[in-house]
């Protein structure tokens, strides 16, 4: 069978300032010590070093995965606000499978999932963009019901798979209003 | 029986029960597609009942803290391996490593 | 034997399933079934730490969590070309 490559490309540096590659480590710093201190369950003068020193190494290691731009991830603080509305989804979609487990183990029903594309607005390699594709795939994914199975750049599409048929999640509906928008010529309007 | 145990045990049952439910789902569903889905409840609201029941036995002791953590550890996963399982299902489908299903757009 | 050892024990069951579909599944298919044994696995930890009061399990658990998550990953993204 031909072996083929991965095709992973070294992304562009990121241009930080030194200052704000401070700020990085330090908030990288300060968040493994305090996972630290909630694993030890001990404020000791020696463990407090070792914390330290772990978590001086660990945040340089993120500080640098920062900088050669494997992660561009800049989220709005708004995006906070369609937590409650995943949560809901999580609990109907727990029940749906169900559901489908019932017709399928008790009553002998044939239950088959669908696939569909859905417009999506890919955006470009940046932060913001970034961390919308991801926290939408995170969105859609975490709801038992369904979950990304591909984000194809060039067709401005997700590839979505659910098992049992129905709306879509306010998530998808949003991303799909907001395609529609940017990309009028999918619903037939003009480019 | 006081009631936090009452509360532990109803909430061990409940999770024990969705984790075989969810079991059963993996085996009895179709294509690894449909199989996949079972591994979201299995993963999130299992673990979550089992690690609330162990905070109302231990309350907000390291034992309750890391009972909460692995839980919130194995509910971020899970979407994150559902996508990267289905992609390589769908990659190897799409270069003809394994045939596609008929109903795959 | 408490309900903790009692819970993990009926758990342990749910290995049967998760078995038969990696012995006799698609690759993929069995990807899934080991992701599913995964999690089962790390709350059976959680629950026989509790059962048992060792306290040295939940990191057990915490750590499977972690490298169930990690493997995981790891065999998908073989599983796309390379297998």
């Amino acid at each position: 069978m031909e072996v083929r490559r991965s095709g992973l490309h070294r992304p562009d540096r990121v241009h930080e300032s030194g200052g704000r590659l401070v700020v990085i480590w330090c908030a990288w710093w300060a968040a493994l010590l305090f996972v630290w201190f909630l694993l030890v369950d001990t404020l000791r003068f020696d463990e407090l070093i070792v914390g330290s020193v772990a978590a001086a190494v660990a945040a340089a290691v993120a500080a640098v995965v920062h900088r050669r731009g494997y992660i561009r991830f800049s989220p709005r603080a708004r995006w906070i606000r369609q937590t409650p509305a995943v949560c809901r989804g999580i609990i109907i979609d727990c029940g749906k499978l169900a559901g489908a487990l019932w017709r399928r183990v008790v009553r002998r029903e044939h239950v088959e999932g669908v696939t569909f594309r859905v417009p999506f607005v890919y955006g470009g390699e940046n932060g913001r963009d970034g961390a919308r594709r991801a926290l939408v795939n995170f969105a859609v994914s975490i709801t038992p019901n369904s979950y990304v199975i591909d984000i194809d750049p060039e067709a401005d599409s997700l590839l979505v798979h659910m098992l049992v048929p129905g709306p879509l999640d306010p998530v998808l509906t949003r991303e799909q209003e907001r395609a529609a928008r940017a990309m009028p010529w999918l619903n037939g309007g003009d480019a | 029986m006081s009631i936090s145990s009452a509360v532990v045990v109803v909430l061990l049952v409940v999770g024990v029960g969705i984790e075989l439910l969810c079991c059963i789902g993996v085996l009895v569903m179709k294509d690894a597609y449909d199989k996949l889905h079972y591994l979201g409840p299995a993963a999130i609201v299992g673990p979550l009942l089992v690690a609330c029941a162990v905070m109302t036995r231990e309350s907000l002791s390291q034992a309750g803290l890391k009972a909460l953590f692995a839980a919130v550890v194995l509910a971020i996963a899970s979407p994150v391996l559902s996508h990267a399982t289905a992609r390589a299902l769908y990659i190897r489908q799409r270069d003809h490593v394994d045939e596609p299903p008929s109903r795959l757009q | 034997m408490n309900a903790w050892l009692i819970a993990a024990t009926v758990l342990l069951l749910g290995l049967v399933p998760c078995a038969v579909v990696i012995l006799r599944g698609h690759i993929v298919e069995a990807l899934v079934g080991l992701q599913m044994a995964g999690i089962l696995q790390t709350v059976v930890l959680l629950l026989l730490a509790e059962g048992f009061h060792r306290p040295p399990f939940f990191d057990l658990a915490l750590a499977l969590a972690l490298l169930s998550l990690a493997g995981g990953l790891v065999f998908a993204r073989m599983l796309e070309r390379w297998v």
